[in-house]
């Protein structure tokens, strides 16, 4: 059963030593977290995942532990609930958010707890974070 | 860059900027960094904002 977003669950794993090494050169990693925002069924029936409320909380603990972030124009994509069921297509559109963090585990450990709280919240069985290395030009 | 303080007009602002199709930064302090066609869309829906910086071209 969904439930609102609860940013506090990420007080515990936030430090000030997560915020990305910005204008030094140095490397970091950036982190997309794709937030369900709508399923569309194969009937057309459709199901409102994330709310305002939840998105902007996202948003709002992002910019507290890591300085700010970015977010992206809706994807889109088609996909199979049930992998052996066909007829369990739906059409998915997220909502990336995209934040930089220093490249220590801590930064790991933050964003696995960010998906078990989305996970959780939204009800859904998988929510894709993916993490890029990167190197900040200083 | 423009400043949302209000939480319940954020809110507003995120499904807006959603629906915009464009990306669109935050950062700490409530603040936005948006296109000038999304300025004219939370407009459109009277959602509540200061100004902070505007772009050179619209200075």
């Amino acid at each position: 059963m969904p439930r609102p977003f609860e940013p506090k669950s990420l007080d515990p794993y936030a430090s000030p030593d997560l915020r990305p090494p910005i204008g030094v050169g140095a490397a970091a990693w950036r982190y997309t977290v794709l937030i369900p925002f709508e399923e569309v069924s194969a009937t057309g029936s459709v199901t409102a995942l994330a709310t305002d409320a939840d998105l902007e909380a996202v948003g709002t603990v992002l910019c507290r532990h890591f300085g700010g972030l970015s977010v992206l124009p809706p994807i889109m994509g088609w996909g199979l609930r049930d992998p052996s069921d066909p007829a369990s297509i739906e059409f998915n559109k997220h909502i990336p958010h995209v934040a930089y963090a220093r490249a220590i585990k801590a930064a790991d450990a933050y964003f696995e707890k960010l998906q078990q709280e989305l996970q959780a919240c939204l009800d859904q069985g998988v929510v894709l974070v993916e993490r890029q290395e990167v190197f900040l030009v200083g | 860059m423009l400043r949302i303080p209000d939480q319940e007009s954020r809110q507003r602002a995120t499904r807006v900027l959603i629906a915009t199709n464009e990306s669109w930064a935050r950062a700490d302090g409530n603040l936005f960094g948006v296109s000038t066609r999304q300025v004219e869309a939370l407009e459109a829906e009277a959602i509540a904002f200061e100004w902070v910086s505007k772009a050179p071209s619209d200075a």
